[in-house]
């Protein structure tokens, strides 16, 4: 031993010295009482915990998992309009509207309410679009959907769906996750979690965009919020590579990748048992799964190998992205087990101020994009055997009003209509929906509900009860209480149920 | 007589026990508020309120021991109330001299004893209404919610319908924690060790019971249960306890096995379908149609460990219930040992997918076992008519999807004999519209689906819709 380190050595032991020549008799009183204190406490606050009840498998988070009921549904396939249609122009058929067109807006309407873009008082705009009745229900479409009039039968109709958010990204985040506001998990992660996957090879929450912008809300509306990150969608493309950050660098092969996975995976799994923190598990097994996908999602995303005459029923054009193709993806991948699909077509937000948002000039065209794939989706699914197993949902955040927009006061280029959440449209079919009905009614304009008023949550309670959950004991704790995604409110929408 | 003495001066114990509370933690209160200059006279009064409530502390403490040895309490939690309320009444003591002699430390006293005083007392409270008696207007589960039974058959009288009447409405005092009368309702032996006045029940004579007597006395009645002051049964429940008594009070029998009057049919489906739960959850009532009334024991451990290392997927149809479906999507090599092993599970197995996997037409045979089948998906698979021929035996199938296989209008002889079945999907097969013809004649009421459906090609699909042209002149 040097010198130097004899000396250090000494000077260790005369500050353990110090420190203990400090130590009175006083500190050990002041810290034998805090300390008696803090554990008694620890001992109460241990004797307040609710008793988590998250059904959670730290090991396995998307293991298949039984639903408390028997659900008709097992997969939900989720088309969602960002930007939000006109109803007037699509389900909800308004003769007495035309009359009103071009007149003032009377101020009964008008008095208290507050809008996105219309100032002052705005003239009704009839419907811009002729209607009829389809099917042996003889619900009303309109022409801007003649594929989808053909297959009405099969399909729900909820004519007075209302929310209280009349901007995009707050009313998505309220449709999609049960709260206008961010941080709460979305549908298809409480899907997801509370029924697992049984294709271990796929993400069980898989969402597609398309119409060139992700929707106003951004990526939060197929978060996770609390549950485990697990959970949350994974959003996949049609065009170039399906998974973003999924493919190997050049140069790396896959023995490579295993390896240095398999080496990350040890060291977590050293991590684990240290920490013992499940965050720690989810992550290996998330690894996982992406070192799966790496082989068997370029197989189901390529729609390439589809045969002719399904390219020609959807529509669809191989190697674009475009809603037609995400549509024909989200039958595969529920063909394929994946729970829950969500797609989001941006471009509905008809205020009419160019020629793309007028509702006579470009909601007809993007009705245009939507009307083929969809219809053929539900056939396809109906041929397959499928349809009684896949509940589909058509929707979007909000309707449009009846008057035309007049932003700030000055006359529109073209005719267009404002956000509007007292009453829109949605539509459910398939996964034990009856078919061929209409739900709720809206008055004459279609401005206010009549009956059958539908609420976000109701929506969102009746898709849950189609996959088997009692959307009020389906709960998650986190922080401390138990979370529902239908929150404090939510009926079960009984009369469109088979 | 001396025991007796003892016992009621040990009731005194919940009178007591307050006094030194609320005295003691009013000490703390003075001395702390003193410190201000304001209430700097406070100071006198603390000595005496300590004073007080040292001897108060001290009286609980005697009363506490004699109620503890007259009744049966959780040996755990008495056994902490009790040391940490001779600590409470030792610190009282201390911080009487300390606050005399030395002002100094008190302050770290006081707050020792405040603490020990909460501590104690939240034990005591846990002693006498339970040790989740804090926590459970939060977690609603611990209430009493009559949970949906998807299927009310299968349902076993005891853990589904008794326990859970007992749970909510005994076990605060017949329970773990507490065991007034020294009778536990927690756990079967208990229940038919009965209690200090002998059994409780005597199954098949619900008259005799004495559990189903003490119910039906007038709650004015002292011998009367559960004690007035507390939640006392609904009539239904009281009827549902006489009929598990009357029934043999068996603690594993199934709900189907017992006799059961129209009142009690009655009762038990508002189990089923929810009622008076007052849930959502309906629907439920309906899908249970699909599930067979006939028991079934839950697939094996290591046979459920067997099955998931191929790859097969296996999961109840719904929560509970041992009847499963099974998905062979996971399993990398399909092969006559995956159908060996679903063969194994073929009282179990309600749905099986198999579509898009390598089953062979071979493999189907060792399928026909599976009777309770009553989905099977073979889309997208190689099977043919040979395939199909074996599929006849599954005299429960309802829904057949052999979509895009080499299924040829020939096999629908094999389709007909599947006389339960409700729904065949054929699309991409090479059925027939005379085959198709031919078998909906043979079996009128089957949805039978070919696809092949083809939308239209209308001149609107590509008519793009543009602005009207503005006239520049």
């Amino acid at each position: 031993m040097t010198q130097k380190e004899l000396h250090n050595q000494r000077l260790v032991r005369e500050a353990q010295k110090v420190v203990m020549q400090q130590h009175t008799r006083r500190h050990f009183i002041k810290e034998s009482a805090m300390g008696l204190g803090a554990l008694a406490l620890g001992n109460l606050l241990g004797g307040c915990s609710t008793g988590s009840n998250n059904v959670f498998d730290a090991t396995n988070p998307l293991a298949p998992k039984a639903a408390p009921f028997l659900g008709k549904a097992k997969s939900v396939i989720y088309l969602h309009m960002a930007g939000a249609p006109s109803q007037l122009e699509m389900f909800s058929y308004k003769p007495e509207l035309a009359k009103l067109d071009g007149q003032d807006c009377p101020p009964s309407l008008l008095n208290g309410k507050k809008f996105a873009f219309i100032r002052g008082v705005p003239k009704m705009l009839g419907p811009q679009a002729s209607f009829n009745r389809y099917g042996e229900s003889g619900i009303w479409v309109s022409e801007n959907l003649p594929h989808l009039s053909t297959v009405i039968d099969d399909v729900a109709v909820l004519q007075a769906v209302t929310t209280d958010q009349f901007n995009h990204a707050p009313a998505q985040l309220l449709m999609h996750t049960g709260t206008p506001r961010l941080g709460r998990p979305s549908m298809g992660s409480w899907v997801t979690y509370g029924l697992g996957t049984e294709n271990k090879n796929l993400p069980g929450f898989v969402v597609l965009t398309s119409g060139g912008n992700n929707p106003d809300a951004g990526k939060s509306v197929w978060g996770s919020g609390f549950l485990p990150s697990v959970y949350q969608g994974v959003q996949c493309r049609s065009e170039g590579d399906p998974v973003l950050f999924i493919k190997d660098p050049a140069g790396m092969d896959r023995d490579i990748r295993k390896a240095s996975i398999d080496a990350i995976n040890k060291v977590n799994e050293e991590s684990y048992t240290e920490y013992q923190d499940p965050e720690t598990l989810s992550r290996i097994s998330q690894y996982e799964l992406a070192y799966k996908m790496q082989i068997s999602v370029p197989g189901v995303m390529d729609i390439s190998t589809e045969p002719e005459y399904i390219h020609e029923m959807y529509g669809t054009k191989p190697g674009e992205s475009c809603f037609a193709n995400n549509v024909l993806l989200a039958r595969k991948l529920v063909e394929k087990g994946v729970r829950f699909v969500q797609l989001f077509d941006w471009g509905w937000d008809t205020h009419g101020d160019s020629a793309g948002n007028a509702v006579d000039i470009g909601l007809k065209n993007k009705c245009r994009k939507i009307d083929r794939p969809i219809t053929a989706l539900l056939q396809d699914l109906k041929q397959r055997g499928l349809l009684d197993e896949t509940l589909v949902v058509w929707g979007s955040e909000f309707g449009r009003t009846p008057m035309q927009e007049n932003r700030d006061g000055k006359t529109m280029p073209f005719k267009g209509r404002d956000h509007h959440g007292e009453a829109f449209s949605m539509w459910m079919a398939g996964g034990g929906i009856k078919g061929g009905t209409t739900y709720g009614e809206t008055d004459e304009i279609g401005y206010n509900i009549v009956s059958g008023k539908v609420e976000t949550f109701d929506v969102q309670a009746t898709i849950l009860n189609q996959l088997g959950f009692d959307h009020e004991k389906f709960t998650y704790e986190s922080q401390g209480r138990n979370f529902r995604l239908t929150d404090l409110s939510g009926k079960v929408i009984h009369d469109i149920i088979a | 007589m001396i025991q007796m003495i003892s016992a009621g001066i040990g009731r005194l114990h919940p009178v007591f026990v307050h006094l030194p509370i609320g005295i003691l933690l009013f000490a703390a209160l003075l001395f702390f508020a003193s410190k201000k200059q304001r209430f700097a006279n406070m100071s006198l009064a603390v000595a005496p309120a300590l004073a007080i409530g040292s001897f108060f502390s001290i009286l609980s403490c005697i009363t506490g021991y004699l109620l503890s040895i007259s009744d049966a309490y959780n040996e755990d939690i008495i056994f902490k109330h009790q040391w940490l309320g001779i600590a409470t009444a030792v610190t009282s003591v201390v911080c009487y001299f300390v606050y005399q002699k030395k002002q100094g430390l008190f302050g770290i006293f006081i707050t020792l004893l405040s603490t020990l005083i909460m501590v104690t007392g939240h034990y005591g409270g846990s002693l006498t209404h339970g040790a989740d008696y804090l926590t459970a207007s939060f977690n609603k589960s611990t209430g009493y919610t009559k949970k949906v039974i998807a299927n009310i058959d299968e349902a076993v009288v005891y853990t589904d319908i008794i326990e859970p009447i007992l749970a909510t409405k005994c076990y605060s005092c017949h329970g773990e924690s507490k065991q007034k009368g020294k009778l536990r309702l927690d756990l079967p032996n208990y229940i038919l060790q009965g209690g200090e006045e002998g059994k409780v029940l005597t199954p098949y004579q619900p008259g005799s019971s004495e559990i189903i007597n003490r119910l039906l006395l007038p709650t004015s009645n002292e011998e009367h249960m559960p004690p007035k002051e507390k939640p006392q049964l609904t009539k239904d429940e009281v009827a549902l306890l006489h009929w598990w008594i009357e029934s043999g009070a068996n603690f594993t029998a199934a709900v189907k096995n017992t006799k059961q009057t129209a009142a009690i049919k009655g009762l038990l489906a508002s189990f089923s379908n929810g009622a008076s739960g007052g849930n959502d959850g309906a629907n439920a009532s309906s899908g249970a149609s699909i599930l067979p009334t006939r028991n079934v024991s839950p697939i094996a451990a290591d046979l459920l460990t067997q099955l998931n290392k191929e790859g097969i997927v296996v999961v109840p149809v719904v929560n509970g219930s041992n009847y499963v479906r099974a998905n062979l999507i996971g399993v990398e090599n399909v092969s006559a040992q995956t159908f060996q092993l679903l063969a194994k599970i073929s009282d179990q197995l309600l749905q099986l997918n198999a579509s898009f996997t390598a089953v062979k037409d071979e493999y189907l045979l060792t399928l026909s076992n599976c009777k309770q089948l009553k989905q099977l998906e073979l889309n997208g698979t190689a099977i043919t008519n040979k395939g199909l021929a074996s599929l006849t035996a599954l005299e429960n199938l309802e829904s057949l999807s052999i979509t895009q296989t080499k299924v040829t209008a020939d096999g629908i002889g094999n389709v007909s004999a599947l006389k339960k079945l409700k729904k065949v999907y054929l699309y991409g097969t090479g059925f027939t519209n005379t085959a198709v013809a031919a078998l909906k004649q043979k079996m009128p009421g089957l949805l039978i689906d070919t696809g092949g459906y083809k939308l239209p090609i209308l001149a609107t699909d590509s008519t793009e819709a543009k602005a009207p042209e503005v006239k520049t002149n």
